[in-house]
Protein backbone atom coordinates (compact mmCIF):
# COMPACT_ATOMS: atom_id res chain seq x y z
CA UNK A 1 0.00 0.00 0.00
CA UNK A 2 1.78 3.68 -1.10
CA UNK A 3 2.12 5.51 2.15
CA UNK A 4 0.95 8.64 0.63
CA UNK A 5 -2.65 7.49 0.23
CA UNK A 6 -5.22 9.68 1.86
CA UNK A 7 -6.11 8.10 5.28
CA UNK A 8 -9.42 6.20 6.52
CA UNK A 9 -12.13 8.55 7.54
CA UNK A 10 -12.15 8.66 11.12
CA UNK A 11 -9.34 7.30 11.35
CA UNK A 12 -6.38 10.17 11.81
CA UNK A 13 -2.87 9.26 11.10
CA UNK A 14 -0.32 10.22 14.16
CA UNK A 15 2.85 10.97 12.70
CA UNK A 16 5.11 7.87 12.43
CA UNK A 17 2.58 5.77 12.32
CA UNK A 18 2.07 4.62 8.57
CA UNK A 19 0.41 1.67 6.93
CA UNK A 20 1.67 -1.73 8.81
CA UNK A 21 3.51 0.16 11.64
CA UNK A 22 2.41 -0.20 15.09
CA UNK A 23 1.74 3.20 17.42
CA UNK A 24 5.40 3.52 17.75
CA UNK A 25 6.56 2.33 14.84
CA UNK A 26 8.27 -0.26 16.81
CA UNK A 27 8.80 -3.65 14.43
CA UNK A 28 8.46 -5.71 17.76
CA UNK A 29 5.04 -4.05 19.02
CA UNK A 30 3.54 -4.67 15.50
CA UNK A 31 4.71 -8.89 15.57
CA UNK A 32 3.27 -8.65 19.08
CA UNK A 33 -0.30 -7.88 18.10
CA UNK A 34 -0.17 -10.06 15.07
CA UNK A 35 -2.26 -13.08 14.77
CA UNK A 36 0.07 -16.00 14.93
CA UNK A 37 -0.77 -18.21 11.99
CA UNK A 38 0.66 -20.97 12.43
CA UNK A 39 -1.69 -21.90 15.22
CA UNK A 40 -4.97 -20.97 13.39
CA UNK A 41 -7.56 -23.04 13.54
CA UNK A 42 -10.65 -22.88 11.29
CA UNK A 43 -13.56 -23.17 13.56
CA UNK A 44 -16.17 -25.64 12.01
CA UNK A 45 -19.82 -25.07 13.47
CA UNK A 46 -21.45 -28.25 14.79
CA UNK A 47 -24.66 -28.45 13.03
CA UNK A 48 -25.52 -31.85 14.38
CA UNK A 49 -28.04 -30.28 17.12
CA UNK A 50 -29.31 -28.35 14.36
CA UNK A 51 -29.77 -31.09 12.16
CA UNK A 52 -31.09 -33.42 14.84
CA UNK A 53 -33.85 -30.63 15.88
CA UNK A 54 -34.89 -30.31 12.05
CA UNK A 55 -35.26 -34.22 11.58
CA UNK A 56 -37.80 -34.23 14.95
CA UNK A 57 -39.58 -31.07 13.45
CA UNK A 58 -39.75 -32.75 10.11
CA UNK A 59 -40.91 -35.93 11.54
CA UNK A 60 -43.40 -34.50 13.67
CA UNK A 61 -44.86 -32.41 11.01
CA UNK A 62 -45.14 -35.42 8.25
CA UNK A 63 -47.19 -37.46 10.89
CA UNK A 64 -49.35 -34.30 11.45
CA UNK A 65 -49.94 -34.60 7.61
CA UNK A 66 -50.09 -38.52 6.94
CA UNK A 67 -52.95 -38.67 10.14
CA UNK A 68 -55.17 -35.83 9.22
CA UNK A 69 -57.74 -37.99 7.24
CA UNK A 70 -59.11 -35.30 5.12
CA UNK A 71 -57.21 -31.87 4.08
CA UNK A 72 -59.14 -28.92 3.65
CA UNK A 73 -58.17 -26.79 1.96
CA UNK A 74 -60.37 -23.73 1.70
CA UNK A 75 -59.64 -21.21 -1.13
CA UNK A 76 -58.18 -17.59 -0.37
CA UNK A 77 -62.12 -16.52 -1.31
CA UNK A 78 -63.79 -19.14 0.74
CA UNK A 79 -63.30 -18.05 5.08
CA UNK A 80 -65.28 -19.94 7.23
CA UNK A 81 -67.00 -19.39 10.20
CA UNK A 82 -65.87 -19.89 13.71
CA UNK A 83 -67.46 -22.62 15.82
CA UNK A 84 -66.82 -24.19 19.54
CA UNK A 85 -67.48 -27.91 17.27
CA UNK A 86 -65.45 -30.33 18.95
CA UNK A 87 -65.45 -33.18 15.83
CA UNK A 88 -63.02 -33.60 13.52
CA UNK A 89 -63.49 -33.74 9.98
CA UNK A 90 -63.91 -37.16 8.28
CA UNK A 91 -63.42 -38.47 4.83
CA UNK A 92 -65.79 -37.32 2.47
CA UNK A 93 -66.32 -36.01 -0.83
CA UNK A 94 -65.77 -32.13 -0.50
CA UNK A 95 -68.33 -29.40 -1.83
CA UNK A 96 -67.02 -26.60 -1.43
CA UNK A 97 -69.42 -22.82 -2.08
CA UNK A 98 -67.55 -19.92 -2.28
CA UNK A 99 -68.79 -16.30 -3.05
CA UNK A 100 -67.68 -16.87 -6.79
CA UNK A 101 -68.13 -20.52 -7.86
CA UNK A 102 -69.39 -24.05 -6.51
CA UNK A 103 -66.45 -27.00 -6.36
CA UNK A 104 -67.24 -30.66 -6.25
CA UNK A 105 -63.13 -31.36 -4.98
CA UNK A 106 -61.84 -29.53 -7.38
CA UNK A 107 -64.25 -29.36 -10.67
CA UNK A 108 -66.10 -26.62 -11.00
CA UNK A 109 -69.75 -26.98 -11.62
CA UNK A 110 -71.23 -23.55 -11.27
CA UNK A 111 -70.81 -20.03 -10.84
CA UNK A 112 -71.94 -17.76 -8.18
CA UNK A 113 -73.06 -14.59 -8.56
CA UNK A 114 -74.22 -12.48 -5.72
CA UNK A 115 -74.95 -14.97 -3.28
CA UNK A 116 -77.15 -16.67 -6.27
CA UNK A 117 -76.66 -19.53 -8.68
CA UNK A 118 -77.56 -18.12 -12.17
CA UNK A 119 -81.02 -19.65 -14.26
CA UNK A 120 -78.85 -21.48 -16.85
CA UNK A 121 -77.28 -24.02 -13.98
CA UNK A 122 -81.08 -24.64 -12.57
CA UNK A 123 -83.37 -27.50 -14.09
CA UNK A 124 -85.35 -26.33 -16.66
CA UNK A 125 -83.76 -23.08 -16.49
CA UNK A 126 -86.20 -21.63 -13.78
CA UNK A 127 -84.50 -19.05 -11.21
CA UNK A 128 -86.98 -20.62 -8.62
CA UNK A 129 -85.14 -24.18 -8.51
CA UNK A 130 -83.76 -26.00 -5.91
CA UNK A 131 -81.96 -28.06 -7.94
CA UNK A 132 -78.27 -27.22 -9.50
CA UNK A 133 -78.05 -29.57 -13.01
CA UNK A 134 -74.09 -29.43 -12.93
CA UNK A 135 -73.70 -30.15 -9.32
CA UNK A 136 -76.38 -33.32 -9.32
CA UNK A 137 -74.32 -34.98 -12.55
CA UNK A 138 -70.52 -34.17 -10.89
CA UNK A 139 -72.04 -35.42 -7.35
CA UNK A 140 -73.74 -38.47 -9.18
CA UNK A 141 -70.65 -39.32 -11.18
CA UNK A 142 -68.80 -39.59 -7.78
CA UNK A 143 -71.54 -41.64 -5.73
CA UNK A 144 -71.27 -43.92 -8.80
CA UNK A 145 -67.44 -44.31 -8.73
CA UNK A 146 -67.41 -44.72 -5.10
CA UNK A 147 -70.35 -47.48 -4.81
CA UNK A 148 -68.05 -49.01 -7.27
CA UNK A 149 -65.44 -48.99 -5.30
CA UNK A 150 -67.51 -49.95 -2.15
CA UNK A 151 -69.16 -53.05 -4.09
CA UNK A 152 -65.28 -54.48 -4.17
CA UNK A 153 -64.68 -53.75 -0.99
CA UNK A 154 -67.37 -55.13 0.85
CA UNK A 155 -65.53 -56.47 3.96
CA UNK A 156 -64.05 -52.57 4.59
CA UNK A 157 -66.74 -50.76 6.51
CA UNK A 158 -64.72 -47.64 5.50
CA UNK A 159 -64.65 -48.17 1.88
CA UNK A 160 -68.71 -48.01 1.57
CA UNK A 161 -70.91 -45.71 0.48
CA UNK A 162 -72.52 -43.46 2.95
CA UNK A 163 -73.41 -40.58 1.29
CA UNK A 164 -70.74 -38.27 3.52
CA UNK A 165 -70.24 -34.42 1.57
CA UNK A 166 -68.17 -31.99 3.62
CA UNK A 167 -69.52 -28.27 2.59
CA UNK A 168 -67.05 -25.63 2.76
CA UNK A 169 -68.51 -22.55 2.77
CA UNK A 170 -67.91 -19.23 2.66
CA UNK A 171 -69.13 -17.55 6.27
CA UNK A 172 -71.29 -15.16 4.07
CA UNK A 173 -72.96 -17.84 1.93
CA UNK A 174 -77.08 -17.04 1.91
CA UNK A 175 -79.17 -19.70 3.17
CA UNK A 176 -81.12 -20.08 0.13
CA UNK A 177 -77.74 -21.26 -1.50
CA UNK A 178 -76.72 -23.67 0.78
CA UNK A 179 -79.77 -25.33 0.76
CA UNK A 180 -79.99 -25.25 -2.77
CA UNK A 181 -76.72 -27.29 -2.49
CA UNK A 182 -77.81 -29.20 0.16
CA UNK A 183 -81.16 -30.05 -1.63
CA UNK A 184 -79.31 -30.96 -4.90
CA UNK A 185 -76.62 -33.22 -2.80
CA UNK A 186 -79.41 -34.67 -1.39
CA UNK A 187 -81.24 -35.68 -5.03
CA UNK A 188 -77.41 -37.42 -5.57
CA UNK A 189 -77.42 -39.62 -2.53
CA UNK A 190 -75.92 -37.58 -0.46
CA UNK A 191 -77.61 -36.85 3.06
CA UNK A 192 -75.39 -36.09 6.02
CA UNK A 193 -73.10 -33.42 6.08
CA UNK A 194 -70.39 -32.14 7.32
CA UNK A 195 -70.14 -28.36 7.57
CA UNK A 196 -66.15 -27.45 7.67
CA UNK A 197 -65.91 -24.80 10.32
CA UNK A 198 -62.54 -23.50 12.36
CA UNK A 199 -62.81 -24.46 15.49
CA UNK A 200 -62.57 -21.69 18.16
CA UNK A 201 -59.95 -21.60 20.89
CA UNK A 202 -60.94 -23.18 24.39
CA UNK B 1 2.15 -46.51 -4.76
CA UNK B 2 4.70 -47.76 -2.44
CA UNK B 3 2.72 -49.89 0.43
CA UNK B 4 2.14 -48.31 4.45
CA UNK B 5 3.40 -49.86 6.89
CA UNK B 6 1.15 -51.83 8.75
CA UNK B 7 1.09 -49.42 11.81
CA UNK B 8 0.99 -46.03 9.36
CA UNK B 9 -2.38 -48.26 8.22
CA UNK B 10 -3.35 -47.80 11.82
CA UNK B 11 -3.13 -44.22 11.82
CA UNK B 12 -4.19 -43.41 8.66
CA UNK B 13 -7.50 -45.01 9.70
CA UNK B 14 -8.00 -43.05 13.17
CA UNK B 15 -8.41 -39.61 10.78
CA UNK B 16 -11.62 -38.23 11.34
CA UNK B 17 -13.59 -37.52 8.01
CA UNK B 18 -15.95 -34.58 7.37
CA UNK B 19 -19.72 -35.98 6.88
CA UNK B 20 -21.05 -33.46 4.29
CA UNK B 21 -24.44 -32.96 6.00
CA UNK B 22 -25.36 -29.51 3.71
CA UNK B 23 -27.45 -31.18 0.74
CA UNK B 24 -29.15 -33.13 3.74
CA UNK B 25 -29.60 -29.94 5.59
CA UNK B 26 -31.36 -28.52 2.32
CA UNK B 27 -33.67 -30.90 1.86
CA UNK B 28 -35.13 -31.48 5.22
CA UNK B 29 -35.08 -27.39 5.29
CA UNK B 30 -37.13 -27.26 2.34
CA UNK B 31 -39.62 -29.92 3.65
CA UNK B 32 -40.13 -27.96 6.53
CA UNK B 33 -40.91 -25.00 4.70
CA UNK B 34 -43.02 -26.86 2.20
CA UNK B 35 -45.49 -28.51 4.85
CA UNK B 36 -45.34 -25.36 7.17
CA UNK B 37 -46.63 -23.46 4.43
CA UNK B 38 -49.04 -26.20 2.57
CA UNK B 39 -50.73 -26.96 5.64
CA UNK B 40 -53.69 -25.12 7.03
CA UNK B 41 -51.64 -23.41 9.33
CA UNK B 42 -52.55 -23.10 13.05
CA UNK B 43 -56.09 -22.96 12.38
CA UNK B 44 -57.98 -26.12 13.45
CA UNK B 45 -60.33 -27.03 11.43
CA UNK B 46 -63.96 -28.73 13.27
CA UNK B 47 -67.24 -29.90 11.52
CA UNK B 48 -70.65 -29.40 12.50
CA UNK B 49 -72.71 -32.58 11.69
CA UNK B 50 -76.24 -31.63 9.79
CA UNK B 51 -78.81 -33.68 8.51
CA UNK B 52 -80.72 -33.80 5.43
CA UNK B 53 -84.94 -33.62 6.12
CA UNK B 54 -86.29 -37.15 5.94
CA UNK B 55 -89.51 -37.46 4.20
CA UNK B 56 -92.02 -40.23 4.95
CA UNK B 57 -92.71 -42.75 1.75
CA UNK B 58 -96.80 -42.55 1.97
CA UNK B 59 -95.91 -45.85 -0.23
CA UNK B 60 -94.27 -47.91 2.81
CA UNK B 61 -96.25 -47.16 5.44
CA UNK B 62 -94.19 -50.52 7.19
CA UNK B 63 -91.20 -47.74 7.72
CA UNK B 64 -93.69 -46.13 10.00
CA UNK B 65 -94.85 -47.01 13.03
CA UNK B 66 -97.82 -44.84 14.22
CA UNK B 67 -98.19 -46.52 17.73
CA UNK B 68 -94.43 -45.94 18.48
CA UNK B 69 -95.04 -42.42 17.67
CA UNK B 70 -97.92 -41.82 19.96
CA UNK B 71 -95.76 -43.92 22.56
CA UNK B 72 -93.12 -40.86 22.15
CA UNK B 73 -93.85 -37.32 22.60
CA UNK B 74 -92.72 -35.26 19.48
CA UNK B 75 -91.08 -32.38 20.79
CA UNK B 76 -90.24 -31.16 17.06
CA UNK B 77 -88.34 -28.12 18.26
CA UNK B 78 -87.72 -25.38 15.54
CA UNK B 79 -86.03 -22.44 15.60
CA UNK B 80 -86.08 -20.10 12.36
CA UNK B 81 -83.60 -17.42 12.47
CA UNK B 82 -85.31 -14.27 10.71
CA UNK B 83 -83.96 -10.65 9.86
CA UNK B 84 -86.37 -9.66 13.12
CA UNK B 85 -84.07 -12.20 15.40
CA UNK B 86 -84.94 -16.39 16.76
CA UNK B 87 -88.26 -17.99 16.78
CA UNK B 88 -88.11 -20.84 18.70
CA UNK B 89 -91.34 -23.25 18.18
CA UNK B 90 -92.65 -26.80 19.28
CA UNK B 91 -95.73 -28.94 19.08
CA UNK B 92 -97.00 -26.12 21.16
CA UNK B 93 -97.02 -23.79 19.08
CA UNK B 94 -94.38 -20.58 19.26
CA UNK B 95 -92.61 -20.09 22.44
CA UNK B 96 -92.86 -16.21 23.61
CA UNK B 97 -96.14 -15.46 21.36
CA UNK B 98 -99.78 -14.57 22.86
CA UNK B 99 -102.44 -14.01 21.06
CA UNK B 100 -103.08 -10.49 21.69
CA UNK B 101 -105.53 -9.00 19.22
CA UNK B 102 -106.45 -5.38 18.58
CA UNK B 103 -109.63 -3.97 19.42
CA UNK B 104 -110.56 -4.40 15.81
CA UNK B 105 -110.56 -7.89 16.26
CA UNK B 106 -107.81 -8.18 13.36
CA UNK B 107 -104.60 -9.77 15.10
CA UNK B 108 -101.43 -8.19 15.27
CA UNK B 109 -98.01 -9.72 13.98
CA UNK B 110 -96.56 -11.75 15.99
CA UNK B 111 -92.85 -10.59 17.28
CA UNK B 112 -89.74 -12.98 17.49
CA UNK B 113 -89.24 -15.21 20.87
CA UNK B 114 -85.88 -13.44 20.63
CA UNK B 115 -86.19 -10.35 18.95
CA UNK B 116 -82.77 -8.89 17.59
CA UNK B 117 -80.56 -6.70 19.87
CA UNK B 118 -80.95 -2.79 19.38
CA UNK B 119 -78.28 -1.69 21.09
CA UNK B 120 -76.36 -1.44 17.81
CA UNK B 121 -77.23 1.21 15.15
CA UNK B 122 -76.46 -1.42 12.67
CA UNK B 123 -78.83 -3.71 13.63
CA UNK B 124 -81.58 -1.10 13.98
CA UNK B 125 -81.11 -0.52 10.65
CA UNK B 126 -81.07 -3.68 9.22
CA UNK B 127 -84.02 -4.45 11.17
CA UNK B 128 -85.53 -1.00 9.69
CA UNK B 129 -84.84 -1.83 6.52
CA UNK B 130 -86.06 -5.57 6.96
CA UNK B 131 -82.30 -6.44 5.53
CA UNK B 132 -80.21 -10.07 7.17
CA UNK B 133 -78.62 -8.44 10.02
CA UNK B 134 -74.97 -8.98 10.92
CA UNK B 135 -74.14 -11.76 13.32
CA UNK B 136 -73.46 -9.52 16.45
CA UNK B 137 -77.01 -8.38 16.57
CA UNK B 138 -78.54 -11.81 17.37
CA UNK B 139 -79.09 -12.83 21.29
CA UNK B 140 -77.48 -16.38 21.20
CA UNK B 141 -77.14 -16.13 24.90
CA UNK B 142 -80.49 -15.67 25.61
CA UNK B 143 -81.46 -18.71 22.54
CA UNK B 144 -79.08 -20.82 24.96
CA UNK B 145 -80.67 -20.13 28.22
CA UNK B 146 -84.14 -20.91 26.46
CA UNK B 147 -82.38 -24.00 25.27
CA UNK B 148 -81.54 -24.91 28.17
CA UNK B 149 -85.55 -24.63 29.92
CA UNK B 150 -86.77 -26.97 26.87
CA UNK B 151 -84.37 -29.47 27.91
CA UNK B 152 -84.82 -29.61 31.44
CA UNK B 153 -88.24 -29.68 30.06
CA UNK B 154 -87.85 -32.81 27.23
CA UNK B 155 -84.52 -34.60 28.42
CA UNK B 156 -84.29 -37.25 26.37
CA UNK B 157 -84.95 -34.74 22.90
CA UNK B 158 -81.83 -34.13 20.88
CA UNK B 159 -83.18 -33.45 17.84
CA UNK B 160 -83.45 -29.94 16.69
CA UNK B 161 -85.05 -28.24 12.84
CA UNK B 162 -83.17 -24.96 12.07
CA UNK B 163 -84.65 -22.84 8.86
CA UNK B 164 -84.25 -19.18 8.09
CA UNK B 165 -84.88 -16.43 5.76
CA UNK B 166 -83.12 -16.80 2.30
CA UNK B 167 -80.53 -14.36 2.58
CA UNK B 168 -79.35 -15.03 6.19
CA UNK B 169 -75.37 -15.16 6.03
CA UNK B 170 -74.26 -19.02 6.97
CA UNK B 171 -72.58 -17.65 9.48
CA UNK B 172 -75.54 -16.62 11.27
CA UNK B 173 -76.71 -20.75 10.84
CA UNK B 174 -73.46 -21.75 12.79
CA UNK B 175 -73.35 -19.84 15.53
CA UNK B 176 -77.21 -20.46 15.87
CA UNK B 177 -76.33 -24.07 15.58
CA UNK B 178 -73.23 -23.51 18.23
CA UNK B 179 -75.78 -21.79 20.57
CA UNK B 180 -78.73 -24.81 20.77
CA UNK B 181 -75.80 -27.76 20.66
CA UNK B 182 -74.29 -27.55 24.18
CA UNK B 183 -73.83 -25.59 27.47
CA UNK B 184 -71.53 -25.67 29.83
CA UNK B 185 -70.40 -29.55 28.55
CA UNK B 186 -73.90 -30.61 29.13
CA UNK B 187 -75.14 -31.92 25.91
CA UNK B 188 -78.73 -29.67 24.27
CA UNK B 189 -80.33 -30.20 21.28
CA UNK B 190 -77.15 -31.27 18.98
CA UNK B 191 -79.11 -33.68 16.13
CA UNK B 192 -79.55 -30.81 13.68
CA UNK B 193 -81.74 -31.04 10.54
CA UNK B 194 -81.83 -28.23 8.07
CA UNK B 195 -85.68 -27.27 6.95
CA UNK B 196 -86.24 -25.29 3.51
CA UNK B 197 -86.30 -21.25 4.01
CA UNK B 198 -88.89 -19.58 4.66
CA UNK B 199 -90.34 -16.66 2.35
Amino acid sequence: MNAQQPPAAGRPVQPGQGPGQGPAGNGEERERIRPKREGYHPIHLNMLPMMALFTVVLCALLKDYSSDPMQIQPSPDTRLPHSSTKLSPQKAVQLIISDRVILVGSRKVAEVKNGRVSAVYKKDNNKASMFIVPLYDELKKVADREKLIARYNKKKREMQFKGLVTIIADKRVPFRLLTEVLYTAGQAEYGQYKFAVIKKEE
Amino acid sequence: MAARKPSERSKSATEPVDLDIVPYMDIVFSLVAFILFTSTGLAQIGVVNVNAPRYQDPLDPGLSKPEDQENKKQLNLTVGVTYRGLFIAGVGGVLGQVDAETPEGAAEPKGPTIPLLTTDAVCRDALAKNQPPPMSCYDTDRLTREMVKIKNEFPQETKIIIYAQPDVPYEVLVQVMDATRDFEGRALFYDVVLSPEIA
